[in-house]
This record gives structure tokens, sequence and C-alpha cells, in this order.
């Protein structure tokens, strides 16, 4: 079997903001409606849409949607180096890092580790309103409490492809025959997904285009997620660069004058 | 030789038996069944089981009516899809299949907010229409008109006298021929965010160029070509200068100078945009409310063609004609019947009490929920949520001509609902016409014009080629029925009543401009209502959204909690601060409290905070 190298590419410039690709990814892999008082990073999203703006004031303010995923580092993945359990690794056939609920203790090291803040701890266990669990995929089984999630490429996609292939008495499977659900799901087209290894495919080309870049490159994690702008500021976001001054809100000046107080 | 064995050995044989368990497989097997079994609780929800096929419908969510691919489980669908190119689902579409879940679901008929027997409520609905005086209407406002359901109401409505059939504007009759369209100027219309059938816009959107005029930074305006940030109230100045550009010697008194000192926008920035449509004219459109935007289609020759309702049995033909709410008299209807089976329209409830006699009038909502027309409702009738029932969707705004698609039910609806129009027939002693949908199909069938397409297999057949049988198979498994596309006609037929054009500003007015998204959503799924509010992608319904400087101006910060009032009310709201917003301007989402006060004259306001 030949090795593939799965990644993506995610342009910028198309991706209207709407979530269907966060949704599909809930629907896909059974994610529960967060409890009503889950804050905002205890909610599991899987891939999370941001909007990030410019900076400027109106009428130069510009933003721009910017969905982050695993971001399926490539190099020295800092996940995999701190788990004590050996519930993250990355597949040599797919390059895909995954992750193994079963295993998993729930130490949070390796969300601590992930730059890209792309992990999300289960603080719940798993509840739909009733009746809601008759739509759950029979496919992806779902998560107790007290385990890390993350995105794993739909890995009951890929697992059902597979499967797909060897009925149809074939060793690889089809570059069609396995897409992730967020993929599927982009009205505006803006997602592709693919082997960065097969130099003809559109994510391997794509990826090599001037205006594409990764998040956080300075890191030398080598992620497979190429993002792609022709908007010099949109590419800027991605060395994380220190906001620009803005006028702090009344519990942002408390917090401060706390903090300053706390330092002497 | 003896063998003695002493406690010391026993001890020995057991503390070695120990450690070399560790070297065997059997306690990584224990932790990994014990984690295993640890996941697998008996309170955890079990994915169900069955055999796995794919059946084809449409979402009925909204107009646009995109086809759905649903995986299902045995009978139970568990994930929906897209079907064809630029046929990807909203995320509201995604989801469509959790709504008969929805924990806010109504299953109950409902008087003043207890329950009520259905059987009961007929009955008194029957009475009050039997017993009104001479000149008071029975009414019904339906919020998706155009559907076979609309003409079972209007069938339910011509069996009485005195009854009118409102609908929230006049019909469209003019399509858009999508595929010829270079470049389009929106008056505030989310061209990128909902408008047409999504996926096939966003989809095309390499291939046209994008005016977005929208006083707020919204999706569409953040990836226009071009945003024009006109001040609210100034788009007709705006539409009128563009025509005076594209179109030499109309409206010469619309200057770039005059336009720019009435819009706020450069005078360059007019220019650019008139450069953009005058190079395509025939391929240019204007979407926006007001005859100052029809003219400006006629001005471009926009690609816009007549559109011709499909067929319609004839003994359905002598019914209440469709009337604009606008329209209809002040203080004539005794007998409402609001129907919000599906999400339409939203309308300020200041519009329609306003038709409402002043004495007692009766007001029945059928609803899935209690949260829009339901509050203002003296009975609420719970009817099957969009995914239960059959219904037949018409053309979206970004079609040429009109179609026939059935939204195929995925799931059987609980006991104890209503089928509006039927509740509607028994309060006018109405008999209603057998299996509707299938008689439509019928009569598009007999006029034999257009073709019919199959999603399975995209396969188009010309109706005059096909049977009924296979007609009517078609349209039940996913396949759509297609009217011949008119010639361009190059005129807009926009009629003068088919929008309000924006209020203008008064001296002496409230300080704030109100801006109401143009966006119409549908009920969402408790999973995505969540999403949505940790990524804080969408704006909640209680939300305003100011520049910094306009919430200085107003004694509000960041995240407060302040009141919006206008000059038909107000509403609590939590204030969000927005460097991209305009100064001077209140942006606000449609939800069923801020729309009741933030339309029409109503669109000047203030914000004070709590």
């Amino acid at each position: 079997m030949t090795t593939a190298k799965y990644g993506m590419t995610i342009d910028l410039d198309r991706c209207t903001g709407c979530g269907a690709c966060m949704v599909a990814c809930a629907v896909e892999n059974n994610v529960p409606p967060a409890p009503a008082g889950a804050g905002d990073r205890k909610g599991i999203t899987p891939i999370r849409v941001f909007k990030v703006d410019n900076g400027r004031p109106f009428p130069e303010h510009r933003t721009v949607f910017v969905p982050v995923l695993c971001q399926q580092c490539g190099h020295e993945t800092p996940c995999v180096s701190v788990c004590p359990q050996q519930a993250v690794d990355v597949d040599p056939a797919t390059g895909i890092v995954g992750q193994m609920p079963e295993r998993c203790l729930g130490c949070r090291y390796c969300m601590a580790a992930c730059p890209y803040h792309a992990r999300y701890f289960n603080w719940w266990d798993p509840e739909w309103p009733p009746g809601m669990e008759r739509t759950l995929n029979p496919d992806v089984a779902p998560r107790m409490r007290g385990v890390v999630e993350k995105c794993n490429f739909c890995h009951g996609r890929l697992h059902a492809a597979r499967m797909r292939a060897a009925a149809a008495g074939k060793r690889e499977i089809a570059a069609a025959g396995y897409v992730p659900a967020c993929v599927e799901a982009c009205p505006a087209g803006a997602i592709r997904f693919g082997d960065l290894n097969d130099s003809a495919s559109e994510v391997a080309q794509a990826s090599q285009q001037e205006s594409s870049f990764r998040l956080l490159e300075q890191l030398g994690t080598q992620p497979k997620i190429y993002y792609r702008s022709r908007r010099e500021w949109v590419r800027e976001i991605a060395a994380a660069p220190h906001p620009p001054a803005m006028p702090l809100g009344r519990k942002t000046r408390v917090a401060e004058e706390r903090k300053e107080k706390l330092r002497g | 030789m003896d063998i003695q064995l002493l406690r010391r050995d026993f001890f020995k044989f057991a503390g070695g038996s120990a450690a070399g368990l560790l070297l065997t497989p059997v306690p990584w097997r224990l932790i990994t069944d014990t984690a295993l079994w640890s996941q697998n609780w008996k309170w955890i929800p079990r994915a169900p089981r069955g055999e796995i096929h794919t059946r084809f419908t449409h979402c009925a969510l909204c107009p646009a009516g995109c086809a759905v691919k649903a995986r299902c489980v045995g009978e139970q669908p568990v994930s929906l899809a897209g079907v064809g190119v630029g046929g990807a689902l909203c995320p509201f579409g995604l989801t469509a299949h959790h709504l008969p879940y929805h924990p806010a679901r109504l299953k109950m008929a409902l008087r003043h907010g207890d329950p009520v027997p259905i059987a009961d409520a007929v009955r008194a609905i029957g009475e009050a229409v039997a017993k009104r005086a001479a000149g008071e209407y029975v009414a019904v406002l339906e919020l998706r008109p155009g559907r076979t359901a609309s003409w079972m109401f209007r069938r339910a409505l011509a069996a009485v006298p005195d009854t009118v059939y409102l609908v929230p504007s006049a019909l469209p009759e003019t399509g858009v021929d999508f595929e010829r369209v270079k470049t389009i100027v929106s008056f505030g219309f989310p061209v990128l965010d909902g408008w047409g059938t999504p996926g096939r816009v966003v989809a095309r959107r390499d291939r046209f160029q994008l005016i977005q005029v929208e006083p707020v930074a919204s999706r569409s305006a953040m990836l226009a070509d071009l945003w024009l940030p006109a001040k609210p109230g100034s788009e007709n100045a705006l539409a009128l200068g563009l025509r005076h550009l594209v179109a030499e010697g109309s409206a010469a008194e619309y200057t770039p100078p005059v336009v720019s000192a009435l819009t706020g926008l450069e005078p360059a920035q007019i220019e650019a945009a008139a450069k953009m449509l005058a190079g395509n004219r025939g391929r240019a459109l204007a979407l926006g409310p007001g005859k100052a935007i029809a003219d400006l289609n006629a001005a471009f020759e926009a690609p816009l063609v007549p559109l011709r309702e499909p067929a319609v049995p004839k003994e359905w033909q002598p019914s209440p004609a469709v009337t604009p709410l606008a329209a209809a008299a002040d203080r004539s209807i005794r007998v409402l019947f609001i129907d919000e089976s599906l999400p339409g329209a939203l309308i300020p409830w200041s519009a329609i009490e306003r038709k409402l006699v002043r004495d007692n009038p009766l007001v029945i909502s059928f609803a899935c929920s209690r949260q829009g027309y339901a509050r203002y409702a003296q009975f609420v009738l719970p009817v099957p949520v969009p995914s239960e029932v059959p219904h037949d969707l018409t053309g979206a705004g970004d079609s040429p001509a009109s179609s026939f698609r059935i939204a195929v039910p995925l799931t059987a609806p609980p006991a104890g609902l209503v089928e509006p129009a039927s509740i509607v027939a028994a309060a006018c002693g109405a008999i209603l016409p057998e299996k509707p949908l299938e008689q439509r199909a019928a009569a598009i069938h007999r006029a034999g014009r257009g073709s019919i397409v199959g999603y399975a297999d995209e396969k188009s057949t010309p109706v005059k080629e096909i049977g009924f049988e296979g007609f009517w198979k078609t349209l039940n498994e996913g396949g759509r029925w297609e009217d011949e596309v008119e010639a361009a006609t190059g005129v807009h037929l926009q009629r003068a009543d088919d929008g309000e054009p924006p209020p203008q500003v008064e001296a002496g007015d409230l300080p704030l401009a109100v801006v109401l998204s143009a966006q119409i959503r549908p009920t969402a799924t408790p999973l995505m209502t969540k999403l949505y509010q940790e990524s804080g992608l969408r704006q909640a319904a209680n939300q305003v959204v100011m520049n910094p400087l306009t919430g200085s101006q107003c004694g509000v910060e960041d995240g407060d909690r302040a009141l919006l009032q206008t000059r038909c009310g107000k509403c609590e709201v939590r204030v969000i601060l927005d460097s991209g917003a305009m100064p001077g301007v209140v942006q606000v989402e449609p939800s069923p409290g801020l729309v009741d006060i933030c339309t029409g004259p109503s669109a000047r306001g203030m914000v004070v905070r709590l």
C-alpha cells in the first residue's frame, strides 16, 4: 500500500462563515449539544469558524472567517509527544493524527500542548434532546465524558471507504470515495481535501500556490491544513501577530486593573 | 527428597507471579477492557442500527427548496446532504432532520397558553366565523404563499362570504436568468448569505462581481468585490446616481457629487460601481425594493424573465384573490388564521394588528413552536415540522423559470397535530379536494409544458414524453418539474408595491438608524444554536451591534444590557461594540421581538443603558 498524506486547503476568500462545516461535523461525529451552562471552550467543536478582523475602524474594517480544526501536524506532533497513554498517534499510511478516546485518561496534556487550541475536552456525558438520539450516525460511537476529542478527518468515513474498496477487491481507496463531512457540506467549495503526496491532486497543487499559508508555520510543526487568501492582511494573521491596541470594554478594564494590583 | 514449602516460598511465588504478570499482555488487556467498558455506560445513547439506504427529497425550510440526499438507517434519516453541482445545503438544511425532536416543539393545542382539545378549539373558531357581523372578514395570512396549500386555504375561504387571503407582499412575477448575470448590485440583499438557492449562488461566485450597498459589514459586504457603506435611507439616491452614470440623460440631477453628499460615499466609489455595471449591460442585476431600483434594472436591461405559475386544476380557480397585507382594509378582520407551518417572512405584529377589528378579534396560529405569532394568538394549533408532511415548492429567487418539487416527508408526524387548511375548511364549512398535491401534479402534467428531472440520475425528460404515473413517481423520488424558460424581457416587471423605499431621516428624529438584517432564519436545531453561541458566528436574537463611538455617545459598553427604543416600542437587548459598524447605526438581527419595533417608519431609534 502506498503512503498517503491527507491534507486540506481552505480558501478564506470563499468562506462565507455560514458554519455549515461545524454543523456537518457535529452531525457526522455525533457531537452532542453542549449543556446550556457550557462556556465558550467547554462545548465540542472539532472544526470551529473564527471571525477575525483587520483591527481597522469603519469603513476600512474588514473581516475574514477562518475555520480552525486539528492542523494534522506532520512533524514532532505536539499532542503525540506529550500523551502518556499513547491515545494519540499518527497513522503512517495516511498521515492522519488520530485520537483514541478509549485510551484517553483525560489528563489534557495534549490540549495544553496543542498550539492551535484545536482539542476539546468532554466535560459532560453525551446527551441529546429526547428522541434525537435516533438521528445519530451509526458509524461513530458517542464518546464519554472525561476524554479529549478533536478532528480526525472523519475516521468513520475513511473506514467506510476502505471497506468499500475492499469489497470491490481494491487495496487503494478512490480519491472521491473519502471526503470528510465538512468538505462535503461546504456550500462555497472553500474546503478541499486530498492527498498532498499526489502532485496531481487539487490540494497538492493549491498548497504550493503563492497565496497559500499555514497557521503558526514558524513553530515547525508542518501542519497539513493549508489556508489560502489573496489578501495580505489575512495571510499575516497566520503568524498570530500581537493584536493592535483596541479600546477596552469595562469588564476588560476591571480585569486589567486587578492584574496591575496583583503585580503590585 | 523432601520438598518443604514454607510460607516464605509461597510469598516468593506470589511476588514473582505478580511481577511476571506485568510482563504479560494481561494488565494491558484489562486496562483496555476497562476503558472500553467505561465508554459504554448504559445511559450513553446508542446510534440506531439497520439497513442503510439513501432517499431523495427537498428541503422545505426556505423557498429555495434545495435538493436533499438523506442517509437513512431503516426509515430514520441520520444525515442530510446536498445533491448535484452547487447543491450544498445551508446549516439549517443540514440539520432539518433534528427538528422533530426540538425541545421547544409544540405538540398540543393551546388556548391563551393553556392546553385545549383540538375539537374544542375548532368548534370555538367555527362559532366565531359564523357569528361575526356583516363586513367583518375572515382572513388567512400565509407566510409562505405560492404553494398548493395556499390554494387549499383559498378554496376553504371561498365557502363563506367576506373572506380575504393575505400574503406578506405581492408574489414575484419575474425570475432571474442567473447564469447570465455578470454583475450584481445588491441593496442590502444577503446575496452570499441565503439569497436564492444558497449553494448555487456561492458555487457561481467566481463568475459574477458583487457590489454590496449596505451600511453594516454583513457577510455579503465582506466578500463583495466592492462594498458601498451608504448611509441608511440613502439607497434610492444611490440607485438614481448609478442610473445617471449608466444610462446617460436619466436622473440628471443625481450627479456623483450630489449622491456623495446624500450617501456619505466618495464620488470615486460611485463611479467605480457604475463602471463595473456599465460594461455588463444585459448581464447586470440590481436587487432591492422600490421603484428606483426597478428603474435601474430597466437601465441595465437586466436578465429578468417573466415567471408563470405552475398549472392549477380548473375547478380550484374560483377562489379569493391574493391580497398583500398592506392592501387589506384596516380594522376589518374578525377572525385571522396565521399559517406559520413553514418559515417565511417576518412581519411586524403592529402591521398585522392594524388589520384586526378593535374589539376582541380572534387570532389562530398554526405553528410548530410558540416563538412567532403564537405569542399574540388566542389559539395555537400544533402542526408537523417541515420534514414530516409533504409540501410543494416553487422556484427560488435566482431561478429563471417556475418549478414544482415535492418535499417528501422523511419521518412520520406524531399524533395530535393538525393540517392547517383542513382546520380553516372545518371552520368555514368547506370541503377540500382530496390529494391536492397529486391533483396539482396532474394539472401540470396535462399542461404539457417543461420537463421533469430525476435527481438520482439528473436525467431530464420532456413532460409530453412521460405518462402521469412516471411523472408522479419521479416527483416523489426527489425529482423536479421545470417550466420552459421564457425569453428575457429586459424590462423589470417589478410592481410599484413590491417594496417600500427605505425611510428618510427627518429633522428631530430619534438619533440612531436601526438596520434590520434581511436574512430570515428557520428554526435551528439545538445542536446548531449551541455551536453558533460558542463561536459567535451569528448575532443572537437579542443582540444589537454598534460602533464604539456610538456606544460611548449612548453611554453603553460592550456586553451591557440596554433598551432599544423606537417609535413602535422598546425591547431589551445586549450591546455588542464592533469597530466595523457604521457610526450612528444600530445593527439588529431579525427576531420576533425586535422585528415588531424595527421596521418601516420606526427605523429610527435610541439605545438606553439599563
